[in-house]
């Protein structure tokens, strides 16, 4: 799922992965071949994600997920820009 | 050297004072001038046998002071648009009245002569004051009474003329003493909380206009110049500050909170809004946004104007909603109409209410119906049922109109759930409604809901910012763990915000260490980073000695058992409670408090004199 200005970048609000499972890394190399091969280098930053991205894994940020991250074949993953209010 | 204007509503007279330049440097200005001068007539009141406990918030022995601080007004300060309004009590909570508003009337008020506006008394007839280069009078308002915001507004700048000029009011709702009437500015810009503009009201005061071309001084203008390029700089080239919030302004908040899984939904029954999407900051972009609008002065412009073309919800013009008011007037009550949301809270600016608490009031109102605890006869037709978005519209005239079902609508929802048996169900603290973060998903925003000496509030102490937005750093939300200190580190901060008066938006880019250098340079202090968050303790300090004569303890450091009892029951913070005793006893013992109240070493310590 995209949020706000990757949302207006990518033109879709949602995208469905044909995807069995794995880490964070191979999820978004394979998003990418829907969303383009551009889109990796929106969330990867090398091997680590971007710190200017929040990326929730099934609503917990991946930041605060302790050790490996793993996506399940049925996870949701957001991506957010930085973003505030109040 | 700036300036004190004194209104005694009861005898008509007006006075002025110079600021006390040694208070200043102890309390800075704003809020904390403001929380000062407010405990000295809380003195002076127990010194003639008044207990602070009997002074009734709708009397006239209640005082207002509209606040602005040493970076009000100045051109090239960051976000310096706003202004502070105190009071002694509020009418919704009993305890300390306080609501920030941004707009034009801050800086307008300075150049118009004066810093802080204190306004004591109540008049027996409608009047309006104007405040035209340091020349200060009293009008009859009987023509203004009944008046809307917007009339009032423009009447009044038509009237008064002259270059920088701006109007706060009360509109209806102020005037028939609805608990959640505000103060408003400039049409569309608000001092939401905690009831102030039935304080106005009862005051019979109408209005505040000013206008003015009184310069600012800078101690150190050389000085100045090279920091205020070098911050704006910073917040330019920062992605929420520079990017974020100006093109999507705050309502871009909705997908990020719900995704997280804390997004109240149906009167907090909830977090997780299956439908929030449609009423996001992306959808509003998309569209009802016409184009941004600053308040003065701020380079972030992330105030909205939209447009609603047709259908019942038209609207040609209006500014927001901001992403609490599309919260409380949609995810809270269910409303999915995005445009029923525009007009319900351009109806609450026309009205002058806070969409915060009127929308958390209306919610409850819903849940109680649904549940069949409201009799029919009482809702006199009005299908109060969760995702109702014409019902929405029309509890928000009635309300300020005290008409119908309005007339407990207007008691705020506290009174409202206990007039019919069912008190759990008013999701506020001390009174007042909590805005748009369920804390069973981020913890330490619970502590500061609790503990906020306002009532439930989240801008006291927005530990929102590193628990889901990463901001500083990203701390882990759904533990209790360390929460005490970053709340407290947020509340002091804010006073520091507050009494600077600009926006507290400034702090997704700048730290305590940017302020004290841009205030050293403005005030010509020498101060430091260590010595402005110690002013922010002593305001929050001070502000709490107050609330705790109003006879606020620890145990009213509370949450609703919703939050710490019923577990979250779907979605990311599934099963979760909020752990407050736990929280709130690490945060008194931070604080130097016992029982919720600052202990007498504490008060030496922050060299407060009782």
């Amino acid at each position: 799922m995209l949020f706000a200005s990757l949302r207006e970048k990518y033109g879709v609000k949602e995208v469905e992965i044909n995807w069995s499972g794995g880490g964070l890394k191979e999820f978004f190399l394979e998003a990418s071949k829907k969303l383009g091969s551009e889109f990796l280098s929106e969330v990867f930053e090398g091997e680590k994600p971007r710190d200017d991205r929040i990326i929730l894994v099934d609503g917990r940020n991946i930041k605060d997920i302790r050790g490996k991250v793993r996506v399940k074949p049925e996870s949701v993953v957001a991506v957010f820009p930085p973003m505030a209010g109040g | 050297m700036g300036k004190i204007l004194h209104v005694d509503l009861s005898s008509g007279t007006i006075t002025e004072e110079p600021l006390d330049m040694e208070i200043a440097r102890k309390y800075l200005g704003g809020k904390g001038y403001a929380v000062y001068l407010l405990y000295k007539y809380l003195k002076e009141y127990e010194a003639e046998g008044i207990s602070p406990k009997d002074i009734d918030p709708l009397g006239p022995e209640n005082v207002v002071i509209f606040a602005t601080g040493p970076g009000t007004g100045i051109p090239g300060f960051p976000s310096p648009g706003r202004y502070h309004v105190m009071a002694l009590r509020s009418p919704l909570t009993g305890s300390i009245g306080s609501a920030n508003s941004g707009g034009e009337f801050g800086p307008f008020m300075k150049f118009a002569g004066y810093d802080l506006i204190v306004i004591k008394g109540a008049s027996e007839k409608p009047v309006y004051l104007s405040v035209v280069n340091g020349k200060a009078e009293l009008h009859d308002a009987s023509d203004l009474w009944g008046k809307n915001v917007f009339d009032t507004c423009r009447i009044l700048k038509e009237r008064i003329g002259g270059k920088n000029t701006s109007v706060a009011c009360i509109g209806p709702a102020g005037e028939n003493l609805v608990m959640m009437a505000c103060i408003m500015n400039d049409d569309h810009r608000a001092a939401g909380r905690t009831g102030l503009g039935a304080v106005l009201g009862a005051k019979k005061l109408k209005a505040i206009v000013v206008s003015g071309e009184k310069e600012v001084p800078i101690a150190k203008p050389e000085e100045y110049k090279e920091i205020s390029k070098k911050l704006l700089d910073v917040m330019r080239q920062n992605a929420v500050t520079g990017e974020g919030l100006p093109k999507y302004g705050t309502a871009i908040l909705v997908n990020i909170i719900n995704q997280n899984g804390l997004l109240p939904f149906k009167n907090w029954q909830t977090g997780v809004n299956p439908e929030a999407d449609k009423i996001s900051g992306e959808t509003m972009e998309k569209e009802y946004l016409i184009k941004r609008r600053p308040c003065w002065g701020c380079t972030i412009a992330c105030g909205r104007v939209t447009r609603v073309e047709s259908g019942p919800y038209q609207i040609l013009y209006s500014e927001g909603p901001e992403y609490e008011s599309v919260w409380a007037l949609g995810s809270d009550t269910g409303v999915t109409a995005l445009d029923a949301v525009i007009k319900a809270n351009h109806l609450c600016d026309e009205l002058g209410m806070d969409p915060i608490s009127l929308g958390s009031t209306i919610a409850s109102a819903m849940e109680l119906y649904e549940k069949g605890y409201i009799p029919e006869e009482d809702l006199q037709g009005l299908d109060l049922r969760f995702g109702n978005p014409a019902a929405l519209v029309e509890a928000v005239w009635r309300t300020a109109y005290k008409t119908g079902f309005g007339k407990y609508l207007a008691l705020g929802s506290k009174k409202l759930c206990e007039r019919y048996g069912h008190p759990e169900l008013s999701m506020s603290v001390k009174g007042l409604e909590m805005p748009a973060y369920d804390p069973r998903g981020a913890k330490g925003i619970g502590l500061n809901y609790a503990t906020a000496n306002r009532g439930g509030c989240h801008v006291t102490g927005y530990t929102i910012s590193p628990e889901i937005l990463g901001i500083p750093e990203k701390i882990d939300p759904l533990t209790p763990e360390g929460k005490a200190k970053w709340v407290k580190i947020f509340q002091d901060f804010t006073c520091v915000v507050n009494s600077t008066v600009n926006c507290l938006f400034t702090t997704f880019a700048l730290t305590a260490k940017d302020y004290a250098e841009i205030l050293s340079a403005v005030t010509g202090w020498d101060l430091t980073e260590d010595e402005i968050m110690k002013i922010g303790e002593r305001i929050y300090n001070l502000e709490r000695v107050m609330v705790n004569k109003y006879g606020f303890t620890g145990k009213d450091d509370m949450l609703p058992d919703r939050l710490t009892k019923e577990p979250m029951p779907e979605g990311p913070a599934k099963g979760q409670v909020v752990e407050l005793e736990k929280m709130k006893k690490e945060y008194y013992e931070l604080r130097g408090w016992v029982d919720g109240a600052p202990t007498q070493e504490k008060l030496r310590e922050l060299e407060i004199e009782l």
